[in-house]
């Protein structure tokens, strides 16, 4: 759970689970402790699903507005933050359909970065050579991720990132799961050819391993 | 040993989502069991699996948050909680009503113009 972020004190160090029941009895200062502890987690993911900032403030603004109006109704049966992330969820979803004006830059559009060496796995934590060069296929992901369009990246980053089933990740984006799989299929596919860019080589008779 | 061309084509259409193990078709066997068999299907498994484990990566790291959002929320709760409209909310209201003074001002100046127009009209007549 990220820490508390500006906007005042959080409420003597309790967590997202105390602070949603006092907040379910009208505890409005309960309330705003939960958006500063949770604010960070709720924007990268609105962030994440909607790829730019504006279109986040507005969303994750929006799920936080709905949220409250809806906390009486939080049972706790998951934790806040899964609850918060499908409303969040579905106001990114929201913000997306709205914004059909935006472009996005097309997988051909390439970046000097994109030229550059594909990921290679890398184990050593502690070596700075080799995490600067996580930040470095980090930041690649994330331009990757950023030049899906909007219906593509929404559903990778909930199911790849956010771990969301089929099922949820089709009701809040108002598709069927069978949609959201081929969806998912397809945005797996763009990135690994953008962070991967060769052609699969398997199409010509090769000596394999033997089976086994 | 050979690879059969149309068994890693298929294969390679069905990576991007068995390359996750919680999606492989229990039903269907047979690209799994064509990959264990085919270096090059192996390779290309292995960068779809690396492209996964980045973005589940991702999960763990945060992002920047922006100067002053989490007060714009606190500032849009308050309202709420108060029943006024939240900042973002009211600044679409006072577009939208400013939008609307705008159209009403403008029909009335045409009415009136066109009132003038006609009566300029009727005045040589008569």
């Amino acid at each position: 759970m990220p820490a508390p972020v500006e906007g005042g004190a959080d409420l003597g160090g309790d967590g997202p689970a105390e602070l949603a029941q006092r907040a379910r009895r009208g505890d409005r200062s309960s309330f705003d402790a939960l958006v500063r502890q949770t604010y960070g987690e709720a924007f990268a993911l609105a962030l994440r699903m909607t790829g730019n900032e504006h279109d986040a403030r507005d969303a994750v603004q929006d799920a936080y507005l709905r949220a409250y109006r809806s906390i009486p109704r939080f049972r706790g049966d998951a934790a806040f933050s899964t609850w918060l992330h499908r409303i969040v969820a579905n106001c990114a979803a929201t913000q997306l359909a709205g914004c059909d004006r935006r472009q996005h830059q097309p997988l051909d559009t390439v970046t000097p970065a994109d030229t550059e060496p594909a990921f290679v796995e890398r184990r050593h934590d502690h070596d700075p050579e080799a995490c600067s060069a996580q930040v470095a296929d980090r930041d690649r992901l994330t331009a990757a991720l950023s030049a899906l369009p909007d219906r593509l990246r929404a559903v990778v980053v909930l199911r790849d990132i956010y771990d969301l089933p089929h099922e949820a990740i089709a009701a809040e984006l108002g598709i069927t799961a069978g949609a959201a799989k081929v969806r998912l299929h397809r945005a797996r596919r763009q990135l690994r050819e953008r962070l991967f860019p060769t052609a699969p080589e398997a199409h010509r008779p090769e000596q394999v391993a033997r089976a086994g | 040993m050979l690879a059969d061309p149309e068994r890693c084509r298929e294969t390679i259409r069905a990576l991007p989502m068995i390359a996750d193990p919680a999606e492989i078709d229990p039903d269907d066997a047979r690209p799994t069991a064509h990959v264990r068999t085919c270096l090059r299907c192996q390779a290309e498994l292995v960068r779809y699996r690396t492209v996964l484990r980045m973005l589940r990566q991702l999960r763990e790291e945060g992002v920047g948050v922006p100067d002053g959002a989490v007060v714009e929320v606190l500032e849009a709760l308050t309202a709420a909680y108060s029943g006024r409209p939240p900042g973002r909310a009211a600044r679409r209201l006072a577009l939208v009503g400013g939008l609307t003074v705008a159209a009403v001002a403008g029909m009335a100046t045409a009415t009136v113009a066109a009132g003038r127009t006609r009566a300029a009209r009727a005045a040589p007549a008569s």
